[in-house]
């Protein structure tokens, strides 16, 4: 119960959308894939899912090949920005035609998230707003129950409000009924405690795919007054920092000391301000 | 290949055609009892002697069919790849499909033609025609039965045809990029009014082998309704293949 994407290219006239690409996802796991913007992101969730073909490799689905191969395909569903349902259909219409093809659709579940999200079940999908457009996707995507669900930018135009609700069910629905999830995202922040695993893409290029733990463990963050925090850091390497008023925290590369002075904190690195600084490494060794 | 999705998207796509067959037949009913009552009460208030018709029922369902190739085909592709279908799934789904409607289509519109000639039969002011009537009225005075079974076969691929004809020009507009599909909606236009046209004069003049071949695939077209079958059956398997080979097989599905 895997997918392999092995060595897997594709090219937009000359722009190289994706170089080389190879990784597996293990089951009932969740995985963030995080990238800049143009880094090639979407480009390998449509490879994977079969809506956009590779110049080269191959993605395996449970051991087949997702080349015009439905047993392989109906395991994945991918959530994306682009709406992919006719323009004349409606919510309710396009829970009943996902119910058609995925006899595991859960529409009862749909009907009752669409609720809770106030959705219009009788409107066209392609008059909703960003968010109801948003919200109409992911209830569709949290009710499909397929043993892969991919989730590209599944936040898009939601308010705060909407994507705590969103996290929560997606927990949820993960704890009831495991499956292998990969979110693609910007707003790390958010979605990080809920990750297990880290995909990072640049270019087209996979530069990091490890276990969070194993990801955040290289560094920590230190905050307190701004001198405190400025003294103790003196010798370290920064990975980044802000301040607030009188008040500083810094992102730190290393192990963390065991005593810490007096009046400091120290907590553990958070992915976002990983992703930050390995970008601008990446950057920096560009340039 | 997934037998059962396949047929899952056959049902799908032939569901939602449906409903355009069954606003066609509603208005070309509308259309009928319009053309009856309008003449009924012209005969009964003397104005004159009126007598409506409907040509070619058959051709304008085809009409129909070629509209529903070019509104649904992309929707088809879209909402099936949202759902784990292949496009190959797709495609075979769409050639099952286009027999089908096609199918329907005729039946309907034979079941029109019966009604509309049986109304007409007692009213006396009516009367419904097929293209096949028109374009062999020699099968039809000589053997009416085996007339209409060849005729309704030859509207049955032509529907079909005329359905995949439809896909194809909405595809080649999909992967077009946007000169490219001024410039075909520009010249086809004008290959139409102008190019054929003066081809057919230059080739009158200038080239009589060819014109001679052209008056006999005519002469040949004319003689048999399964004559006109089989070249609509060729035009068939060509969209096809080129729908397949050339702008679907590896069409970003977006």
């Amino acid at each position: 119960m895997t997918i392999e994407v092995k060595n897997i290219s594709k090219n937009f006239k000359k722009t190289c959308a994706l170089n080389g690409v190879s990784f597996s996802l293990e089951p009932n796991k969740i995985y963030g894939l995080l990238g800049n913007n143009g880094a090639g992101k979407t480009t390998l969730l449509n490879i994977i899912t079969g809506r956009l073909l590779a110049d080269s490799g191959t993605v395996e689905i449970d051991g087949e090949s997702n080349l015009n191969n439905d047993n392989a395909l109906s395991k994945c569903f991918l959530l994306s920005a682009d709406n992919l349902y006719p323009s004349d259909m409606k919510v309710s219409g396009a829970y009943e035609a996902t119910k058609l093809f995925q006899p595991q659709f859960n529409e009862q579940y749909a009907r009752e998230l669409a609720k809770r999200f106030e959705l219009p079940l009788n409107r066209k999908i392609t008059a909703l707003s960003t968010g109801y457009a948003s919200i109409f996707r992911l209830t569709v995507a949290l009710s499909v129950g397929t043993p892969y669900l991919l989730l590209d930018e599944p936040v898009l135009g939601l308010d705060a409000q909407h994507r705590d609700l969103f996290y929560k069910l997606l927990i949820e629905k993960y704890a009831e009924n495991p499956c292998t999830i990969v979110i693609s995202t910007h707003l790390i922040g958010e979605v990080a405690n809920l990750l297990e695993q880290t995909i990072i893409i640049r270019d087209g290029r996979i530069i990091q795919n490890l276990p969070n733990e194993q990801m955040l463990s290289g560094g920590y963050t230190v905050s307190g007054p701004a001198v405190a925090v400025g003294q103790f850091v003196a010798d370290k390497k920064i990975i980044s920092q802000s301040g607030l008023g009188g008040l500083l925290t810094v992102c730190v590369q290393g192990t963390p000391p065991e005593r810490v002075p007096a009046g400091l904190e120290l907590s553990r690195l958070n992915l976002q301000d990983y992703f930050i600084q390995l970008m601008n490494k990446e950057d920096g060794q560009n340039e | 290949m997934n037998n059962s999705q396949l047929l899952t998207a056959v049902k799908y796509t032939y569901k939602r055609k449906l409903t355009t067959l069954l606003v066609m037949s509603v208005v070309l009913v509308a259309l009928m009892a319009y053309v009856i009552i309008a003449g009924s009460l012209a005969s009964q208030h003397g104005v004159h002697e009126s007598h409506g018709s409907i040509g070619a029922l058959d051709f304008i369902m085809m009409m129909g069919i070629f509209v529903l190739g070019i509104v649904t085909v992309r929707d088809d592709y879209r909402i099936f790849a949202q759902n784990g279908l292949s496009r190959r799934t797709t495609f075979r789904a769409h050639i099952v499909t286009g027999i089908l409607v096609s199918l329907t289509f005729m039946a309907a519109a034979y079941l029109l033609f019966l009604l509309g000639n049986a109304i007409g039969a007692v009213t006396n002011n009516f009367s419904v025609t097929m293209l096949y009537e028109m374009m062999y009225p020699q099968y039809m005075v000589s053997s009416p039965v085996a007339g209409t079974v060849l005729g309704l076969m030859m509207a049955l691929c032509w529907g079909a045809a005329i359905h995949y004809l439809g896909m194809f020009c909405s595809l080649l507009f999909y992967r077009l990029p946007r000169g490219w599909r001024i410039a075909v909606a520009i010249s086809i236009p004008c290959l139409l009014f102008f190019g054929i046209p003066m081809l057919s004069m230059v080739c009158l003049f200038n080239l009589p082998i060819l014109y001679d071949f052209s008056y006999k695939l005519i002469l040949w077209l004319a003689a048999s309704p399964l004559n006109m079958a089989l070249v609509a059956v060729v035009i068939a398997l060509l969209t096809e293949a080129i729908n397949w080979f050339g702008l679907v097989r590896k069409v970003y599905i977006k």
